[in-house]
């Protein structure tokens, strides 16, 4: 349990935007990559973020004291990241008919480098996995959580968090194999 | 570069890729309102479309669509109905000064 993080939670604050400040500044950027690699959207992201910001202080009752506040933090950023891509007009708009759409987009450097990931590199890989196999990846591997933690936040058990892990490794694999590259776990 | 692909290594990768995506605006986040799903804003501008398509009225669907929601998510964001990310904001702001981009809106959504 990281001690910081709940006193964080603890202190006293002036004001509910002090708080929100002080936690978007502790792990603003951290959930931001981790919503990003689950939906490949840097605005999308952002209102994910917002939306976790304005739950943690609106709906206090929610958070159990002796909780990891980074872990429920994750817990609530990465239920609304996964209900967003499951929502009936994420599936209808699809990643693919957007950047057909998106050639203009290039304004900036920043933009044709995030563009040209989504493609080409690793997280272009994680991206592509189904949700469920996308989730543990990130949660596993980018958030160093164990079993354990993965199975708190997702509220699964610890066989199904192993089980669709050991898929997820594998279809990451083959993805991976099929653009020439070898895999090594 | 190299080709291969290490799971073990797999953080390090992504936490270098990833390192163009961060905040700029702390402050903007901080503005406690809830985000409208910007599918709402499209949906919103998809059966007005249905209308204007009943009424055989002619009209670009991407710029229709494009702009609409735009406007829509701005307008509200304005009035301090709705929270619009800042990314989406300035980008927003950079294409309604350069019409000829008006495309450019459709991949927002």
């Amino acid at each position: 349990m990281e001690n910081g993080a709940n006193d964080l939670w603890g202190k006293n604050h002036r004001s509910n935007h002090d708080l929100a400040l002080e936690i978007i500044k502790t792990y603003g950027n951290e959930l931001l990559r981790t919503v990003y690699l689950m939906l490949g959207d840097f605005q999308e992201a952002e209102d994910i973020i917002q939306e976790t910001l304005w739950l943690v202080i609106h709906k206090p009752e929610s958070y159990r004291e002796n909780r990891n506040f980074k872990s429920y933090l994750f817990t609530i950023a990465l239920n609304l990241a996964r209900d967003r891509l499951r929502s009936f007009w994420r599936k209808r708009i699809k990643l693919d008919d957007q950047l057909k759409h998106s050639k203009a987009i290039s304004s900036s450097a920043e933009e044709l480098a995030l563009k040209n990931f989504r493609y080409k590199s690793v997280t272009a890989h994680v991206l592509n996995l189904p949700v469920d196999y996308k989730t543990v990846i990130v949660l596993h591997y980018y958030q160093e959580m164990s079993i354990i933690e993965i199975s708190e936040i997702l509220s699964w058990p610890e066989g199904t968090v192993k089980s669709k892990l050991h898929r997820a490794r594998t279809q990451l694999k083959k993805q991976i194999e099929k653009g020439g590259l070898s895999f090594y776990e | 570069m190299n080709k291969d692909f290490d799971l073990n290594t797999l953080k390090e990768k992504l936490d270098d890729e990833l390192s163009l995506i961060k905040i700029v605006d702390f402050e903007a986040f901080s503005v406690l309102k809830k985000p409208k799903p910007k599918a709402r804003f499209l949906q919103v501008f998809f059966n007005l479309l249905n209308i204007l398509k009943y009424k055989e009225i002619e009209i670009s669907l991407n710029i229709a669509i494009g702009a609409g929601a735009t406007g829509l998510a701005l307008i509200l964001s304005a009035v301090g109905i709705s929270w619009v990310s800042p990314s989406y904001l300035k980008k927003a702001a950079e294409v309604l000064k350069d019409p000829e981009q008006l495309d450019w809106l459709i991949g927002l959504f």
